[in-house]
């Protein structure tokens, strides 16, 4: 794909150094990969190491180099382009993280050469891998969720409302139904549940097999 | 058989967990409190903000190579056009070389000095001269390259 053109260039540059434009697309980003990046909440990192402010650079170099063609005629909301550039490098990230089948290679062990056409699980080590992986987590967030659980006892909305994640139950909505309550008092409640959350993994720091050693 | 997912109640607890606190994106923030939320994630605006413009210095670079090929892609026709009429020689091509010459390499010294050799060449030597445009023109994309 062809790069920007100089006049298309001249108005990037224009919107992209300024300073509150970029704020806010950090902020976007921020908040994306937290919401879609579950290891986030224990204080662990994205895939690879990878950061924010790595993400927002490389969506703006794929525009730059035309990988994602910016037409300003067609987009004349930048900050709204340029979130979704964002939006899809944090899916892609994702779930190259979450569902890494499809995208590696199988390992070769001793015993088993490498056939790259054989793609059934069973012979795929990657798989195993990551099954493997999937299984350790799972224990790990199991005891960590019930310890949040447990921690949030002195606030009976709060710990209803992880109670009904635990049990399967994510709408605000329908959290609001469990709960008897109105949906507004479960929107009202996510800052208090994100200081508890930050609390949390201070006290259970030592016991957080996802945090980061950057952290 | 299909390969199935295992189940991963916790994880999807964890992942919904996620959702909830920093989903949706909240639209008309105040500044200071975007400020606030990419400070205590330990996100430097300045630093972005300076890779950003250095990405976009590189492809302001790349725009004025690719008009620099452009450029020399058309003179190197004209070029072609006037050594073909160098072999009959004569006065028009004189007239035709200036007129590339102010066209091209305007306030530039080596093409004063060019067109100079132009006027007192004998026709035998005019081709010799054009290969010297030529380099002058290789001259002049070497000082437009990033870095130079």
């Amino acid at each position: 794909m062809p790069e920007l053109t100089p006049d298309a260039l001249a108005k990037f540059e224009k919107a992209v150094t300024d300073e509150a434009f970029m704020e806010r697309l950090l902020s976007f980003a921020l908040r994306r990969k937290r919401a879609r990046y579950w290891r986030g909440i224990w204080d662990g990192h994205l895939p690879g190491g990878k950061e924010v402010a790595d993400i927002v650079q490389e969506a703006i170099e794929d525009v730059l180099l035309g990988k994602r063609a910016w037409d300003p005629d067609k987009h004349s909301d930048l900050l709204d382009f340029m979130r979704s550039v964002v939006n899809s490098k944090i899916s892609h990230l994702q779930e190259g993280a979450e569902n890494r089948k499809g995208e590696l290679a199988p390992i070769a062990n001793s015993e088993d050469s490498v056939d790259h056409f054989d793609t059934l699980p069973h012979r795929n080590a990657t798989t195993a891998a990551i099954q493997l992986q999937e299984k350790e987590d799972e224990a790990s967030n199991s005891e960590l969720i019930l310890s949040f659980y447990d921690f949030l006892a002195d606030d009976k909305l709060l710990q209803g409302i992880v109670g009904c994640m635990i049990e399967g139950i994510s709408k605000r909505s329908e959290i609001a139904a469990a709960l008897q309550t109105k949906e507004q008092e479960i929107t009202n409640a996510d800052k208090r549940l994100e200081r508890r959350c930050k609390e949390f993994r201070k006290a259970y720091a030592d016991k957080n097999p996802f945090k980061s050693s950057k952290t | 058989m299909p390969d199935e997912k295992p189940s991963t109640p916790a994880t999807d607890a964890v992942k919904a967990l996620a959702r909830f606190l920093h989903e949706p994106e909240i639209e008309n923030e105040p500044r200071e409190q975007i400020q606030a939320e990419l400070k205590n994630a330990g996100i430097d605006t300045a630093a972005v903000m300076k890779t950003v413009r250095e990405k976009i210095g590189q492809a302001k670079s790349r725009q004025r190579l690719a008009a620099a090929r452009e450029r020399r892609q058309a003179l190197l026709g004209k070029v072609t056009r006037l050594k073909a009429m160098a072999t009959g020689g004569g006065a028009k091509l004189r007239a035709q070389v200036k007129e590339m010459l102010d066209a091209e390499f305007a306030g530039q010294q080596e093409a004063v000095v060019l067109f100079r050799k132009f006027e007192e060449a004998k026709d035998e030597d005019l081709q010799t001269l054009l290969d010297d445009i030529l380099l002058l023109d290789e001259t002049g994309d070497e000082e437009h390259r990033p870095g130079s």
